[in-house]
């Protein structure tokens, strides 16, 4: 019986857990807090965003989440055990696709497979594939200067799942595009989201979009990074651009924008 | 790495300056400077007719012209050595450069002590040392070349590592986050990010290995462009040393040229955020 249970208590345990995050710059009294003190427990599949003003610390506290940079104090644990370090199963998404140049959208694609060393060839039709679902598969071998704005963000999105990721961590992935193309991305996020429902840890500074897209929106307040509230996002799944215009969302949106405004 | 951007920005700047403009042709354009060198030359073919300015003051283009066909086989002789030579010192200071930039931009030693070094190096006037080198490594080619080289090798080594240290920070970071080792994120972004920094250094390379080469033979040589010029000077024959200084410059563009056309070749996608 107990070991039955065993992997369903394993399920209900928070994917990510941080327990007194800090992080400053420097040192003695020059030190610059960038987050101070977080506390946040991420359910595993859960769509979750650190919503805050710009500069805030937020990218910090995801570069942290990402293992990409050390905690001052605190501890951030992924699926009960203690970071280190950068792990492979977490896809990274910047504001900036930053796409290689020299190489094609396909190879682009593949580039954290050929970095980890391991068989290219292995991962060329689950390259495809994402391309197909992002809409660019007829760009494959297309260099990315040749790709929009938004097409070569699809792309930077299809390099951060090339390695089947059970964590999305996307750093105001869409703030760079213009806001038609914006919201295209949104539903299209969506979409791919619901396919298969891995954890998203969705940086923006943008209220309408942390509240459409996520189960849960964290507000984040100035730097120093502390959380300010944690709210449950009650909008049905899946969601549509037509729920940006009900009542409910329009609380919410109020609620926040307050949230935010102390 | 100041003086290293700067160069930098200076071919950058040369390049855009010859970029035709919004309805211009690159070809329409480069009609333009055609027609303005011949009425240059016209002019100054002329001017010297009118004013019977004496061969040895200022020779016409015609009278040039006519040396060079006249005794073309005494130009390919001493052009053979110079090319040669320019050749071989900028072929050693693209692989010492790229070798060395490599070592500086891998190793803490390398950017500790030899990079302090190299920029200290940057001030002193490499044809300074010219005599020196004479002095070391006799009369024979081995000294020209090794002038060319020290002359051409600083700007392969300051671009190469602007090249191999300018990664974006969002990509560093993907390569800590994947990269298997060193190795990896050395061969797969940074070598082939800074070709185009290695390729804007060879430009400037190929250009100071002549400088390197003629300098050399103006201080000792028997042979080439260089010792054909002070011969000429010596002979008081300057359409003579103005039909070696064509040669010369001819020889200059053609190099550049191919440096250029292998650049565009080899670095066949668009530089980002350029300017």
């Amino acid at each position: 019986m107990l070991n039955e249970r065993a992997p369903i208590a394993l399920e209900l345990r928070p994917e990510i857990q941080l327990a007194g995050v800090s992080k400053s710059y420097g040192e003695g009294r020059d030190a610059i807090k960038a987050v101070d003190q977080i506390d946040l427990e991420i359910g595993h599949n859960q769509f979750i965003s650190l919503l805050g003003p710009s500069g805030c610390g937020k990218s910090t506290l995801m570069l942290m989440i990402a293992g990409l940079v050390v905690p001052s104090g605190g501890v951030i644990s992924i699926k009960g055990r203690e970071i280190d370090g950068p792990l492979r199963t977490n896809g990274i998404v910047f504001q900036n696709p930053v796409l290689l140049p020299w190489r094609i959208v396909l190879d682009n694609v593949l580039l954290p497979i050929e970095l980890m060393g391991e068989n290219v060839n292995k991962y060329r039709a689950h390259a495809y594939e994402l391309l197909e679902i992002a809409g660019i598969a007829d760009y494959a071998n297309r260099l990315p200067h040749e790709l929009s704005g938004g097409m070569r963000q699809r792309a930077g999105i299809c390099r951060a799942l090339i390695q089947h990721p059970t964590l999305l961590l996307m750093d105001e992935p869409f703030s760079a595009l213009d806001a038609i193309t914006r919201d295209e991305m949104n539903m299209e996020l969506l979409r791919l989201w619901e396919r298969d429902r891995k954890t998203v840890v969705f940086i923006t500074h943008s209220i309408s979009e942390a509240i459409f897209l996520s189960d849960r929106v964290v507000v984040i307040s100035k730097r120093p990074a502390r959380v300010v509230e944690d709210i449950v996002v009650p909008l049905p799944r899946p969601r549509a651009v037509e729920m940006q215009e009900t009542p409910q969302f329009a609380q919410l949106r109020g609620r926040v924008r307050k949230l935010i405004e102390h | 790495m100041a003086a290293a951007s700067g160069r930098f920005v200076y071919l950058r700047l040369m390049g855009r300056a010859l970029k035709p403009q919004r309805g211009e042709s690159w070809f329409a354009n480069a009609a333009w400077a055609l027609a303005l060198f011949i009425v240059v030359l016209a002019g100054w073919q002329l001017a010297v007719r009118l004013f019977r300015i004496p061969d040895i003051i200022l020779p016409s283009p015609s009278d040039i012209a006519e040396y060079l066909i006249r005794r073309d086989q005494l130009f390919v002789k001493h052009l053979w050595p110079t090319l040669v030579q320019t050749i071989e010192g900028f072929a050693l200071a693209v692989i010492g450069g790229v070798t060395l930039a490599i070592i500086v931009s891998l190793s803490a030693f390398g950017r500790r002590a030899i990079m302090p070094l190299l920029v200290v190096a940057q001030i002193v006037p490499k044809i300074a040392v010219a005599p020196l080198f004479m002095l070391w490594f006799g009369l024979g080619d081995l000294a020209r070349v090794l002038i060319a080289f020290t002359v051409a090798f600083f700007p392969m080594v300051i671009n190469t590592i602007s090249g191999l240290n300018s990664i974006s920070h969002e990509v560093q970071l993907l390569g800590r986050a994947f990269a298997r080792g060193r190795w990896e994120f050395f061969t797969k972004i940074q070598l082939p990010h800074a070709l185009p920094y290695i390729f804007d250094g060879m430009k400037v390379s190929i250009t100071l290995a002549i400088i390197g080469v003629i300098v050399a033979e103006f201080v000792s040589s028997q042979r080439g462009l260089g010792y054909l010029i002070m011969f000429a000077n010596g002979q008081l024959d300057t359409t003579m040393m103005m039909a070696a200084i064509v040669v010369l410059s001819v020889m200059g563009l053609a190099l550049y040229a191919i440096v250029a056309v292998l650049a565009r070749a080899i670095v066949y996608w668009r530089i980002p955020n350029e300017g």
